[in-house]
């Protein structure tokens, strides 16, 4: 990584450490993305969404800029992975990821962890993605029929954004590399309030 | 039949010794970089074909490749996704009604819809599959940010074993700090995969440019006769 010659050393420790984050977090999407690749789908680009699990454990460590990063590398790196850049499914994944990713943000940073937990984050997300999918469904391969794949496609996006939400509750209140991020991120968050 | 980790840094699960050949004799004559290119080239010859038929033809090129570069090929999925998207299509009639299935009109508008879509979909994937490559490197902050998470993601397949089915999370979380620690170090174990040694063929390159060349004609010979 490029030293900043104008940040003193501490902002540049704290820059790397962010970095080495999202790119650790974005390697968990790859491999998420690589079992949700193995799991038999009725449609090309419906997925459970279990690669965005990442996504929702940054959402209380990173501030909005390396979020999006995050969520770049997941659309980018799934689309290598999976091979599917050039297909209409990258066009999806790249619109559900985004929408879904700029809702669970504004949710979370608007309302704040006290007033909506992650099961509501994964689910208005998982629901917001889904919606976007579907237009793009409309425009691209159904036509007129997106409205029969619509209610489905939508209830399994609440089903797993619950499931996610819980799961990612219970990964936030175990996870030990978890609790350590949060609590630099918290104390750098500190420190820059005072 | 073995568990190999392909060298394109796709879990190959189940991949047989020929089909693990041709992944490693594909990855030595084509280096990524060319694939993508040729991906690039061949992707508005298949998109804006007009002809059904003809795209029918470039689809069974982009199953050719997909075979000749060790790709996986699940013919079952992609019949299902490929029924899915016909029968979704079928439910709005358009056209002449050709028969009747249990009171559902099939009719040909609706049939031939389906059929251009479903060919549509998968052969982009299809072509995907063949021209993408994890190994390819991506230029700019947001490509290198991209190849640490690849190294990162090559670690996590190597351990990925230490997650067990029973408890997930306390997998997942000592993987992460067993990589948040070795991160600093730089070591050995967090190098990337060696690559395959690669082949300058003049004969794989010539392969490549008649295969655009007729994916191209393919695309333009309906435009001019039709």
């Amino acid at each position: 990584m490029k030293m900043n010659p104008t940040l003193p050393a501490v902002d540049q420790g704290k820059r790397t450490e962010t970095r080495d984050a999202v790119a650790l977090l974005g390697a968990f999407c790859l491999f998420l993305s690589t079992i949700e690749y193995l799991i038999p789908k009725p449609l090309p680009f419906m997925r459970m969404g279990i690669a965005n699990l990442p996504l929702m454990l940054a959402l209380d460590l990173f501030p909005a800029g390396p979020f999006f990063l995050l969520a770049a590398i997941k659309t980018v790196g799934q689309g290598l992975v999976t091979g599917s850049l050039f297909s209409y499914v990258f066009l999806f994944s790249l619109a559900g990821t985004f929408s879904s990713a700029l809702l669970m943000f504004a949710l979370r940073r608007g309302l704040g962890p006290g007033r909506i937990g992650f099961v509501g984050v994964g689910t208005i997300g998982a629901l917001g993605s889904n919606v976007v999918q579907v237009l793009l469904a409309r425009i691209f391969i159904f036509g007129e029929s997106a409205k029969y794949v619509a209610p489905p496609f939508l209830a399994a996006g609440v089903v797993t954004g619950i499931a996610l939400g819980v799961f990612c509750e219970a990964f936030t209140l175990r996870s030990v590399w978890y609790k350590t991020r949060l609590a630099e991120h918290s104390s750098a968050m500190g420190n820059e309030a005072s | 039949m073995k568990h190999v980790s392909g060298a394109s840094g796709c879990p190959m699960i189940f991949a047989s010794y020929s089909q693990e050949r041709r992944s490693n004799g594909f990855i030595q004559h084509f280096p990524s970089e060319t694939l993508f290119i040729s991906g690039l080239i061949s992707m508005p010859a298949f998109l804006f074909n007009p002809s059904i038929a003809s795209r029918c033809a470039q689809f069974a090129l982009f199953i050719l490749f997909n075979w000749l570069a060790g790709r996986k090929l699940n013919l079952i999925p992609l019949l299902i996704a490929s029924a899915g998207i016909i029968g979704f299509n079928l439910i709005v009639p358009y056209g002449r009604v050709l028969f009747t299935l249990w009171g559902w009109r099939i009719t040909e508008g609706a049939l031939w819809a389906g059929l251009e879509r479903a060919v549509t979909v998968e052969g982009l994937i299809l072509l995907s599959r063949v021209s993408i490559r994890s190994d390819l490197r991506l230029p700019g902050s947001l490509g290198a940010l991209i190849g640490e998470s690849f190294r990162y993601f090559e670690c996590i397949m190597d351990r990925k074993g230490g997650i067990e089915r029973k408890d997930p999370i306390g997998g997942i979380d000592r993987l992460m700090l067993e990589l948040w620690e070795a991160r600093a170090g730089e070591g050995k174990e967090f190098q990337a995969g060696a690559q395959p040694r690669r082949i300058h063929s003049a004969l794989a390159y010539a392969v490549l440019i008649l295969t655009l060349g007729m994916i191209w004609a393919a695309c333009l010979l309906p435009l001019l006769f039709l």
